[in-house]
């Protein structure tokens, strides 16, 4: 898988979330992204958010994913970060599971996913784990 | 793997928790809606699958609310395992449209409990010997 770049992830983010997630052609995902930055309103659907990477990853990778996602909290409120799970659905591999130098392992990762660049981020990290999966094969 | 082996392994387990009376205490965990007591629950679950399979998993459990505001547990769980070793994901279930990773279970009584750890002992069963991996052998 070649390289994608800033401008093509964002353009991709924005399809998916007018698309598949809001629904409204007018609506923008950086707009919501901001919505909820500035007004962290508990009744926002976050997990709108969660869904626009997953369905950005699958369309650029061009493959689909089994996904767990957590919108995580603090006492009050979402904090903006999100636990996900990836497993590849043919080898039932877990993406996401990792193991630390100090041999602690883990099954989830947690990113921040507050502004677009951040969203970006979270769209190459898994874009990175499915290029990972293709090199060991069954895919 | 019977019921009744199911239940004493539950109640074994749950002895080491200093839990007397496992039914009572699963009775009293729902009527109170105390997720500390719920994070309990799903962990003897966990516990009791790793007894019968005779090995160790990475798991994530979500305790699912009624009232996210609140966190009133509504008595469902949802459990994921993952194999330490080659990281593969044994509860991952192919079987309907949505490939879900996850098995999502029901526990408001003792007998619930019982299910619960059949159930995901058997998915995870299932998914070691699909992955190649007889977890008789794997253990030897």
């Amino acid at each position: 898988m070649e390289q994608i770049g800033r401008e093509r992830i964002i353009e991709v983010l924005e399809e998916v979330y007018r698309e598949d997630v809001a629904g409204d052609p007018e609506d923008s995902f950086q707009s919501f992204l901001d919505d909820f930055r500035e007004v962290r309103d508990p009744e926002m659907p976050i997990y709108w958010i969660a869904e626009t990477i997953i369905g950005a990853v699958e369309r650029l990778s061009g493959r689909q994913f089994g996904w767990y996602v957590e919108a995580l909290k603090d006492e009050y409120n979402f904090t903006g970060e999100f636990a996900f799970i990836c497993v590849e659905p043919k080898t039932h591999r877990c993406l996401t599971a990792m193991t630390d130098d100090l041999g602690n392992c883990s099954v989830s990762v947690i990113l921040p996913i507050t502004a677009i660049d951040e969203a970006v981020r979270a769209v190459q990290f898994f874009l990175s784990l499915a290029v990972e999966a293709n090199k060991g094969g069954e895919m | 793997m019977t019921e009744r082996e199911v239940m004493k392994t539950l109640q074994e387990i749950s002895s080491e928790f200093g839990i007397e009376d496992l039914e009572q205490f699963i009775k009293s965990a729902w009527q109170s809606a105390d997720l500390t007591d719920f994070e309990t629950i799903a962990e003897l679950v966990e516990r009791a699958v790793e007894n019968f399979l005779d090995e160790c998993f990475l798991w994530i459990h979500v305790i699912e609310t009624e009232n996210c505001e609140q966190f009133v547990p509504d008595g469902w769980f949802s459990f994921v395992a993952v194999h330490p070793r080659n990281k593969m994901c044994l509860t991952f279930q192919d079987t309907g449209p949505w490939k879900d990773i996850s098995c999502r279970v029901q526990i408001r009584t003792l007998q619930d409990a019982v299910n619960a750890v059949m159930t995901l002992t058997e998915l995870i069963k299932s998914n070691l010997q699909k992955g190649g991996m007889d977890y008789g052998a794997d253990r030897a």
